[in-house]
C-alpha cells in the first residue's frame, strides 16, 4: 500500500517536478517496488489521456498585466469600503431603537393579555354561604369542563339548613 | 402599494401581532350567554311531574361523569339570558322557590346568587369559558337532588333569549 506523500512524490516524478536527488529516490525505489511502477504506470496512461482533452487557454495579454488588473480591481474596492458614509446617531437610533421598542411594547401588551386571560381561566372560584350552618364540597373536573357544587346541612334548626328548599322539584 | 412596501417589516409584524392580540376573547367585553337549568336527579326513570322531561343526552353523559350517584336527570325549568359585561341579570325565577342572580364579572367570569324561599343561600363567583358547566346542588330529599346548572352558550350557535318568564314550576 502506497501512502498518500508517495503517492504525491511519484506525481511529480512523473511532471518532473523533482530535484535530481529525490528523482534518483523514487528512480530507485521504482526498480525496487512492483506496485510504484504499476502506478506510476496508471499515471502517466491517465496524464496521456487528459493531454489530448486540455485546450490551451491563452490570456489576450501578458501575464503581468492580468495579474496587475486583479491587484487595482482589488485596490479599489477595499478603497471604496473605507470611504462608507458616516451614519448620523439618529438615523442608528432610528434603525435600532424603533424596532427595540415596538417589539418591548408588543411583550408588556401580550404579557398582560395573557396574564389577564390566565387569571380568568386558572382562577379558583369563591364562595360565600349565607348561613356557618351550611358546608359545601367542590369538585372540579378540567378535562370535562365542570365545576360541582355540592351544598349540605350542618345542622337541622336553620332556616337554610334544609337545601331542599332551593328548587321544589318535587310534583306539586 | 409603495406605501405598504416602504413600512417596515417589523412594523407590519407588530400590526398583525396586535391586531390578533385585540380581537382574543381576554380582550373584549363580551356579552355573556347563559343557560340556567333547574334539574331535578333520582333514580326513578319516571318524573311524578309530567312536566318534567329527561336532560338532553350530551349533559346526562356529562353529569353521570360526576360523582352524583342518580341515573335520571330531569329538567324542571330553563332560562337563557345575555348579561353583558359588568351588568347583572337579577330575579331569575328556576321555580317558585329557586331564584338566581347572575353578573358578568368580565374575563369569562361570572358571579351567581342562589336565592332559595326569598332567602340568600350562598354567592358563587366562578370561571366559565365557553362550554364550561357550573353546577350548584343539594339534597332535595327522598334520595333525590335538585341540581342548578349554569351554562355558557355561544351567541352566534343559539337564537337570542325570549324575555325572562316566571317558571310555573
Amino acid at each position: 500500500m502506497i501512502n498518500l506523500d508517495s503517492q504525491l512524490k511519484l506525481q511529480a516524478y512523473l511532471d518532473g517536478e523533482l530535484a535530481v536527488e529525490e528523482a534518483a529516490e523514487v528512480s530507485g525505489w521504482l526498480d525496487r517496488d512492483p506496485e510504484a511502477r504499476a502506478l506510476l504506470n496508471e499515471l502517466r496512461n491517465t496524464k496521456a489521456a487528459l493531454v489530448g482533452y486540455e485546450s490551451a487557454f491563452r490570456l489576450p495579454e501578458s501575464r503581468e498585466f492580468f495579474w496587475s488588473k486583479i491587484e487595482r480591481e482589488i485596490e479599489k474596492q477595499e478603497a471604496a469600503r473605507e470611504e462608507a458614509p458616516h451614519v448620523p446617531w439618529y438615523v442608528w437610533l432610528q434603525r435600532h431603537f424603533f424596532p427595540l421598542s415596538g417589539v418591548a411594547l408588543l411583550s408588556c401588551f401580550l404579557g398582560v393579555l395573557f396574564i389577564e386571560s390566565g387569571r380568568s381561566a386558572g382562577q379558583f372560584g369563591e364562595m360565600e354561604m349565607a348561613s356557618d350552618d351550611m358546608g359545601s364540597y367542590t369538585f372540579r373536573d378540567q378535562n370535562d369542563k365542570v365545576t360541582m357544587v355540592w351544598l349540605y346541612n350542618h345542622g337541622d334548626e336553620s332556616q337554610f339548613t334544609d337545601p331542599s328548599s332551593v328548587a321544589s322539584v318535587e310534583p306539586e | 402599494m409603495k406605501i405598504f412596501r416602504a413600512v417596515p417589516v417589523w412594523a407590519k409584524v407588530a400590526f398583525c401581532v396586535g391586531a390578533m392580540a385585540l380581537m382574543s376573547p381576554a380582550a373584549r367585553a363580551e356579552t355573556m350567554r347563559l343557560d340556567a337549568l333547574l334539574v331535578w336527579g333520582t333514580d326513578d326513570p319516571q318524573s311524578p311531574n309530567p312536566k318534567h322531561r329527561p336532560v338532553e343526552a350530551e349533559l346526562a353523559r356529562r353529569l353521570k361523569k360526576l360523582p352524583y350517584r342518580w341515573k335520571y336527570y330531569f329538567l324542571v325549568s330553563k332560562q337563557t339570558v345575555d348579561v353583558a359585561d359588568g351588568e347583572s341579570k337579577s330575579k331569575i325565577s328556576m321555580s317558585k322557590r329557586c331564584v338566581l342572580d347572575i353578573k358578568n364579572l368580565g374575563t369569562n367570569r361570572v358571579e351567581v346568587r342562589l336565592h332559595g324561599d326569598g332567602n340568600p343561600v350562598s354567592v358563587h363567583r366562578e370561571s366559565l369559558p365557553m362550554h364550561q358547566l357550573f353546577i350548584v346542588s343539594g339534597d332535595a330529599g327522598n334520595e333525590t337532588g335538585w341540581l342548578v346548572i349554569i351554562h355558557r352558550i355561544d351567541p352566534r350557535a343559539e337564537p337570542p333569549p325570549p324575555p325572562l318568564v316566571r317558571s310555573t314550576n
